[in-house]
């Protein structure tokens, strides 16, 4: 014999049910707590270096150099940055340096790490080892700097991109993934009748999207954050880079206007105001090439270095 | 002491061995320049360039009391000296030079650049580093032979006379005695600069001077004293520790001090600077008694926290002192006016100087600044273009009350700068085009700095008072302008050792009564050597 029992569930109320291993409440709350604490001490400083950017002046001054929230809107740090037109200008070599250098970047790593992943590939263990080689023996300074000379590069654009075009842990990472990719898809490949540009094109790189979006990032960032090159090999300032331009207003924590000669000026807005300015100006386009790559970066990163 | 030292010494110490690797290949070929261990060739004397002032431009409006006091001014003059001869003729003029502003516009987009051109008549390229980067770049130019016709040279490299003797022009045979007179405004450069442009018994440049403006003295923020209600003077060490404890309150982010103020601290305990001569021998500040005595008192002054807290870590002391966080400022004269500039308008800000104060009440003895940033040198061609550059370089010298001097430092009336209650004030436009006054051309050479605050006129007499305080018994450092081997490849080394055995005291991290250890290892590291050589170099300079 067995009853019949119903459960009566009230209307509009049907209940959630909680897994029998979910932690308890007071625990969750203290997870979330945590993790509440960890956000803010991320976003704080920046919402720090946001807020003194447009913070006036007297409220720089008055709170000793660092504010987290601003009584108004106060844009002079950035109009100083921006007088002149040399900023603007640097941003837009800046812009075109990352685009035309991680397109190199990126076309001749693909190349030579599909190449090195082939087994057989004319050479192969010799310009393994010389890659190897570059990763564990970086040329010196000068040696740099005399090649470049020596090339006809200096005061050239090229100067900034062909030295690093090729990064070499770039291309072992980038070799992992291609070995992933199953041989039995480029033999079929073969046998339709494509040759060996033919496979790397239509084949090989159309599966590597999230390799060559993570590998395209590390290149955009590193283009984007260069200017010991620039320094180096740019002696016209109106080919200087972002990052070159902006560093000769925070090094040294060089007081602007620290005249050594009876020089006056309109007042210029907190040292602070116009150091977080700058960092505001050269990190937010990075930044905002991150949210479009996120996805890949686990697949693209993990699987290339998990399997060699 | 050095707790708030500038990094850039260091950076510029890790390349000395790059540049000397550059410097040593430069010149291993070359058979011409002058041993490094021949101390005496390398300090041989010279006749230095003949010292004729200017007396061309308008009258001081306050008397110099003594041969190093700038000539004091309060307004730019109503008529301005012109400055008609162009000195260039009409070829490039490639120069390297270090800047600490922000970099200004390119020629093709800076009128102002193209004024200096048509004014010096030249076509003029300058490669511009930042000075935090100098010395990697300047490792790099000398190894590539890219330094151009006209660059400056810090006196931190290795093998310095060296590479002058190989590189640059030697400008004895132009510039030496009265040669010097067919550059009226470089001649109008004190006899001190000069000296620092001597090397192996040759000028081997053109001073960059600064003069007694680069000392270091005790700014005060005069307007919250007042505030305050607190009297700032005193007259001893008890009576400045009286003062310091009475206006800290770090309850309220208010301490006294912004760094902890050796300048003022060594002139009460009498230490000498860096050096003290004595017949030809020479003893360093750290080997004398008073030295671990003035330690002792720097601790004690960080340790009851009368000194701003991040003062070593994260040393910020010019935005603390503006903002009112530190009382008291330990800074050159020159940086006063970025002091003034940092202010904000209508907010009172108002600053004077405290008087240096003697050991146990006997007259002070401040120490005198370096009188050069640094010297320029000239690439070696024919005497024709030598004698062309040293003209431009005359411009560039041409000083307070010419027309050339206000071109340099404010640009184009009505575009870089206009008049405001007389006083010339920087346009937007002007602080981009002129990198805030600062054009990086006043690296190839500048006029002795006149006393002069556009704007601030009451400046002129706070600044003039407190100069004609000390000025006559300020004490030099005696190795100015020598050369030593083992300074120049050991010396950053050594300097950052004794920076850290000052700041453990300081700290609280070493007793002061250990300070007799670290003098003698600072002797064996090469303390003795640099001794030694600077007094055979004190000795081939005097003829011997």
């Amino acid at each position: 014999m067995s009853a019949t029992r119903s459960v009566t569930v009230p209307a509009g109320k049907a209940r959630k049910h909680r897994p029998l291993d979910a932690p308890p409440l007071p625990s969750r709350m203290l997870t979330g707590f945590v993790l509440l604490v960890i956000c803010l001490v991320v976003l704080l400083p920046f919402l720090g270096i946001v807020s003194t950017s447009i913070a006036p002046s007297s409220q720089v001054n008055g709170a000793g150099g660092f504010v987290l929230w601003p009584e108004g809107l106060d844009l002079s740090a950035y109009e100083s940055i921006f007088a002149g037109g040399v900023v603007t200008r640097a941003l837009l070599v800046s812009v075109g340096i990352t685009v035309v250098g991680t397109l190199i970047s990126l076309f001749v790593t693909a190349m030579l790490a599909y190449a090195l992943s082939r087994p057989g590939s004319y050479g192969h263990g010799v310009v393994l080892s010389l890659v190897l080689v570059s990763l564990l023996f970086a040329p010196g300074l000068i040696p740099n700097y005399l090649v470049v000379k020596q090339f006809g590069l200096l005061d050239s654009y090229w100067a900034l991109i062909l030295p690093t075009a090729l990064s070499a842990f770039n291309v072992i990472v980038m070799r992992s993934f291609f070995m992933a990719i199953p041989r039995e898809l480029i033999e079929s490949a073969r046998i339709d009748g494509a040759g060996d540009f033919g496979v790397f094109l239509r084949i090989v790189l159309p599966l590597s999207k999230a390799v060559l979006a993570v590998i395209g990032l590390f290149y955009a960032v590193g283009y984007w954050n260069a200017f010991f090159n620039a320094l180096l090999y740019i002696n016209d300032t109106a080919k200087w880079p972002l990052q070159l331009v902006l560093r000769t207003y925070v090094i040294n924590n060089a007081q602007l206007g620290g005249a050594d000669l009876g020089t006056s000026s309109d007042a210029l807005p907190p040292q602070a105001s116009i150091q977080m300015a700058i960092l505001v100006v050269s990190i937010v386009p990075i930044l905002v090439l991150y949210p479009f790559l996120q996805r890949h970066f686990a697949k693209g990163v993990l699987t290339g270095a998990v399997k060699g | 002491m050095t707790t708030n030292a500038p990094r850039g010494i260091s950076r510029r110490g890790l390349i000395v061995g790059g540049l000397g690797i550059a410097a040593t290949s430069l010149l291993a070929g070359c058979d011409t320049v002058t041993r490094s261990t021949d101390v005496k060739a390398i300090n041989r004397a010279v006749t230095l360039p003949d010292y004729v002032p200017w007396t061309g431009g308008p009258e001081p409006v306050l008397p110099k009391t003594s041969a190093l006091m700038p000539s004091a001014f309060r307004r730019i003059p109503s008529t301005l000296m012109s400055t008609k001869r162009v000195p260039g003729d009409g070829s490039a003029l490639h120069g390297s030079v270090p800047t600490n502003s922000p970099v200004p516009p390119s020629k093709g987009s800076n009128p102002y650049w193209q004024g200096l051109d048509e004014r010096m008549g030249v076509d003029l390229d300058l490669t511009i580093t930042p000075n935090a980067d100098w010395g990697n770049k300047f490792a790099t130019q000398v190894a590539g032979d890219t330094l151009g016709d006209v660059f400056t040279v810090f006196g931190t490299f290795s093998y310095l006379p060296q590479f002058l003797e190989a590189k640059a022009a030697d400008l004895t045979g132009i510039l030496s005695g009265s040669g010097v007179r067919d550059y009226p405004y470089l001649a109008n450069l004190p006899t001190a600069s000069w000296r620092g442009t001597v090397f192996s018994g040759g000028i081997y440049g053109v001073p960059v001077p600064r003069g007694p403006l680069t000392t270091g003295v005790l700014h005060r923020r005069q307007d919250l004293f007042e505030e305050l209600g607190v009297d700032p003077a005193f007259g001893s060490l008890d009576e400045f520790v009286a003062l310091c404890r009475e206006v800290s309150d770090p309850q309220r982010n208010r301490w006294a001090l912004g760094s902890v103020p050796t300048n003022i601290l060594a002139s009460m305990f009498g230490v000498p600077n860096q050096w003290e001569e004595d017949d030809g021998r020479l003893l360093h500040m750290y080997e004398v008694e008073a030295y671990p005595d003035m330690l002792e008192a720097s601790r004690k002054l960080l340790a009851e926290g009368l000194v701003h807290p991040d003062s070593v870590t994260a040393y910020n002391g010019k935005v603390w002192f503006v903002q009112g966080s530190a009382l008291m400022l330990q800074d050159s004269y020159s940086a006063i006016p970025g002091l003034l500039q940092q202010a904000e308008p209508g907010s009172g800000f108002r600053m004077t100087m405290a008087p240096f104060v003697g050991p146990g009440g006997a007259k002070p003895k401040p120490w005198l600044g370096d009188p050069n940033n640094a010297i320029t040198a000239l690439a070696a061609g024919s005497e024709e273009r030598i004698r062309m550059l040293l003209g431009v370089l005359d411009w560039c010298a041409s000083p307070f009350g010419t027309e050339a001097w206000l071109y340099r430092k404010f640009g184009i009336e009505g575009r870089d700068f206009e008049y405001r209650d007389g006083a010339p004030v920087l346009t937007k436009t002007g602080n981009s085009e002129t990198a805030l006054g600062e054009f990086p051309l006043q690296y190839f050479t500048e006029c002795p700095l006149p006393l002069f605050y556009a704007g601030a006129p009451q400046m002129t007499d706070v600044v003039y008072e407190s100069l004609s305080s000390w000025l006559e018994d300020g004490i030099t450092n005696p190795t100015y302008g020598l050369y030593s081997p083992t300074n120049s490849t050991k010396g950053p080394a050594i300097g950052t050792f004794a920076t850290s055995a000052v700041n453990d005291v300081l700290l609280g991290r070493a007793p002061v009564s250990g300070w007799k250890s670290v003098v003698r290892d600072w002797r064996r590291r090469g303390g003795d050597a640099m001794r030694r050589e600077f007094e055979q170099a004190l000795e081939a300079r005097a003829g011997g």
